[in-house]
């Protein structure tokens, strides 16, 4: 049980926050007793801590086998030029609205394209260069928005 | 001709319907697990930590966010109990989940998010709840603050059936009065 104040003032969690919504006096009551649960809501907890690793599992099971992106597809989920794509899409493209439209084409192309690689392993040699010519004009750019 | 023609197009359409229903019984693992209006979009957050210092000093983990093929992002929340239903407390959380992220990473957070509800009988089901706007999680952070400092009077729970299961009971001037 741990019974140190927080001054009023101190970083919030969103849970901390969420129990307003429960009871103000318990939140009251818990800042000045400490937090305290009773053996239910311990073993509710316990129960709840082992469902939020399964979730998590889940999520990386289905990220790690995640090929249907080209570049991901082509270079790798970690490799640079994969990496320097995500952060175009993310810092230039999604800032934008005709980015956000060829985004979402090509989220609806790209599974299609990356079936037809993995059926002729020949076009992901042509993709690859393709792509690192993308990928460069695409690292001239960041650094433009980086250097002031 | 136009009697067959018409028999066709029913069968079609109904075979479309088997087919969606095979693919949705058999659906496993995160797919299985996400809710269905996000069946389209990106898993790109899970478990994550956000941290901002204005407007309010707020830290916040996302079980998961999904990104839409438009750009925005969505929040899911994950839950384990009985009662198959969101709570305030749910909507309070996500809304703070919302402001945190829109604030580390200025990417749109949409309005909406589901609370994934897993049951006893390990079955879930997602509820799409409305978020709270910045305004008014500053506005409850506040009131929070008030509290904690004794400068305004807390509300107790809304019934006193469900203080039953709280820890503190015993210290709550609505029993020991």
């Amino acid at each position: 049980m741990s019974k140190r104040r927080k001054r009023p003032g101190d970083e919030v969690s969103a849970t901390q926050l969420a129990e307003m919504g429960f009871c103000e006096k318990r939140v009251q009551l818990a800042h000045i007793y400490g937090e305290q649960a009773t053996p239910e809501q311990r073993k509710a907890m316990a129960r709840g801590q082992v469902a939020h690793q399964w979730y998590l599992e889940e999520g990386l099971a289905a990220t790690a086998d995640r090929r249907c992106f080209v570049a991901t597809f082509v270079f790798g989920p970690d490799a640079r030029e994969t990496q320097v794509l995500r952060a175009y899409r993310d810092t230039v493209l999604l800032r934008r609205d005709w980015g956000r439209v060829l985004v979402a084409a090509y989220y609806r192309v790209a599974p299609s394209v990356c079936r037809i690689m993995e059926r002729l392993p020949a076009t992901v040699v042509g993709a690859r260069r393709m792509l690192r010519i993308v990928v460069t004009c695409c690292e001239t750019a960041l650094s433009k928005r980086r250097s002031p | 001709m136009t009697w067959l023609a018409g028999y066709v197009l029913v069968g079609l359409v109904l075979t479309l319907w088997l087919v969606r229903l095979w693919i949705r019984w058999h659906a496993s693992g995160e797919r299985a697990s996400r809710p269905r209006e996000l069946a389209n979009a990106e898993l790109v957050y899970m478990e994550k930590l956000f941290r901002i210092r204005e407007p309010i000093r707020l830290v916040a983990k996302v079980d998961r966010v999904y990104r839409l093929p438009g750009g925005s992002l969505v929040l899911v929340e994950l839950k384990t109990r009985g009662q198959d239903r969101p709570y305030l407390t749910d909507i309070i959380q996500l809304s703070a989940q919302r402001l945190a992220i829109e604030v580390q990473t200025g990417v749109v957070v949409e309005p909406y998010a589901f609370v994934s509800v897993l049951g006893r009988n390990r079955k879930m089901r997602s509820h799409q709840v409305r978020l709270l706007d910045a305004a008014a999680v500053v506005d409850l952070h506040r009131r929070r603050e008030a509290i904690l400092a004794m400068r305004a009077s807390p509300v107790y729970a809304r019934t006193e059936s469900v203080c039953r299961g709280c820890a503190l009971r015993l210290r709550c001037d609505r029993f020991t009065r």
